[in-house]
């Protein structure tokens, strides 16, 4: 493989596709590359692993049906952030709803996706992050597992740099104040 | 920042890290997708709102017509401006040719500007050089694509007698060494510099930053190959390669250790740059 050809997949590795890729190709080293890292994005936003892994898969059938429509390939994975921060928010709007109108008695015998998200449930600082506004909680996630940049926070959030900021420190604050409550 | 802040900072990354490890996604995520993919209609969304849209819009352009026609008939249409002034052009383009003082003295202004750039261009080596690789990278004898063609790499041109005068290998290197990789050389020495400089004083951040500047360095360098007649063993592919290599290990490290430890490769870089100028050095001694 010729240096450029090897520099091309990397590059993929780290979210940028050539352009000349097609949509199945770009769309297979995205998944093997990242899926995993969005999917505990995307877990740690809805509290939910299955719901997760459904937000995750429709970012990536969305993005393999625009794919001709992307306009910068180089983005590939700042779009895939961004769509799953949008879904995760949807279906937290949307299960808002169903909760305020049909409120649903917890399941008795426990499975083991349940286990994990009573796993999840069990750290402290996500009990306390799950109790904070969304947007001051995705902008923890992302800044803190994530290790993003206020730059990619403000483009997979869809907002300002400066509101990064605000969210980012009126998050930080807020949650410190949740966990001093606890102890 | 103050040092508690650091900490609860540290604190809430490690939790989420912790947190994050116990989410394990199901094997099958890529089969799934790819049959939601497949399962999708094959007409997009805004197709079919087009198309929706369509009969509308033929109806609105049919009204407009055919109120224009009527307009026409009577005598009070609004493209009769612009027809008339179609109808002039002809005599217009008549007139300007009788009257050459109207375009002869700009036509030859711009002849005589022309002329004077590609004199300038032609007489100073170093952008003669420069405008030779970029007719042969516009005419399809790209070295990004095809180095060691057959061609042998790189030809740079020089001016009218591209095809017949054979170019030396030293020739090749200049035209490579002066071209835009210079940018991208320029841009790596500068990091390669500093960074030990903030390793030693255990300068985080500084490395961090010097170590992203390493990717689009090497994806500089990599779209501007050696000429192989320079680099019969290929030294400098290794060399590029080494250098993304770093500058992605630190982009996706996360903790300022993993950085430091991406940017102790570097060394070997810097070894392996002085192996390739030896290398370069050597052949061109020859030559």
């Amino acid at each position: 493989m010729h240096v450029i050809e090897t520099l091309a997949v990397s590059e993929a590795a780290l979210g940028s596709v050539p352009a000349q890729w097609d949509a199945e190709r770009a769309i297979t080293t995205l998944y093997g590359a990242h899926y995993r890292t969005l999917v505990r994005l995307a877990a740690l936003l809805v509290r939910d692993v299955a719901t997760a892994e459904e937000v995750v898969q429709e970012s990536f059938i969305a993005m393999h049906a625009s794919w001709r429509k992307l306009r910068d390939t180089d983005k590939a994975l700042s779009y895939l952030r961004q769509s799953v921060v949008n879904r995760s928010r949807s279906v937290l709007r949307h299960r808002v709803v169903v909760d305020r109108n049909a409120p649903m008695p917890p399941p008795l015998a426990p499975s083991a996706e349940q286990g994990a998200i009573v796993a999840l449930e069990r750290s402290a600082v996500v009990c306390a992050l799950h109790r904070l506004p969304a947007r001051q909680r995705e902008a923890l996630v992302l800044r803190y597992y994530y290790d993003l940049s206020e730059a990619q926070i403000a483009s997979a959030m869809g907002i300002s740099r400066g509101a990064v900021k605000s969210h980012t420190a009126r998050g930080l604050s807020s949650l410190r104040a949740v966990l001093e409550m606890e102890v | 920042m103050t040092e508690p802040d650091r900490k609860f900072e540290e604190e809430i990354r490690r939790a989420l890290y912790a947190a994050g490890d116990l989410v394990v996604p199901a094997g099958d995520g890529l089969n799934k997708i790819r049959e939601r993919a497949a399962r999708q209609p094959p007409a997009p969304g805004w197709f079919a709102a087009r198309v929706a849209r369509l009969p509308r819009q033929l109806a609105r352009g049919a009204g407009v017509a055919a109120s224009e026609i009527a307009a026409t008939t009577r005598g009070y249409s609004s493209l009769g401006p612009l027809r008339a002034s179609v109808r002039r052009w002809p005599g217009q383009a008549r007139h300007a040719l009788r009257t050459p003082g109207m375009w002869l003295r700009p036509a030859l202004a711009t002849a005589a500007a022309l002329l004077l750039v590609i004199g300038v261009t032609l007489s100073i080596p170093r952008l003669r050089a420069t405008v030779g690789a970029q007719l042969d990278s516009a005419f399809g004898n790209s070295s990004g694509h095809s180095p060691g063609g057959a061609l042998g790499g790189h030809m740079p041109s020089s001016g009218s007698h591209r095809a017949s005068a054979p170019v030396s290998c030293r020739q090749q290197y200049e035209t490579w060494e002066h071209g835009p990789v210079q940018d991208s050389m320029g841009s790596l020495r500068a990091v390669l510099k500093t960074i030990p400089a903030d390793r030693k004083s255990g300068n985080a951040a500084g490395v961090r930053s010097g170590m992203r500047e390493l990717v689009p360095a090497a994806l500089g360098l990599a779209s501007h190959p050696l000429p192989p007649c320079v680099d019969p063993a290929g030294l400098y592919d290794t060399f590029v390669t080494r250098v993304y290599t770093a500058g992605s290990g630190a982009r996706s490290a996360k903790a300022a250790g993993a950085v430091l430890r991406a940017a102790a490769s570097l060394n070997q870089v810097t070894k392996l740059g002085r192996q390739l100028a030896a290398e370069i050095n050597r052949v061109l001694a020859k030559n």
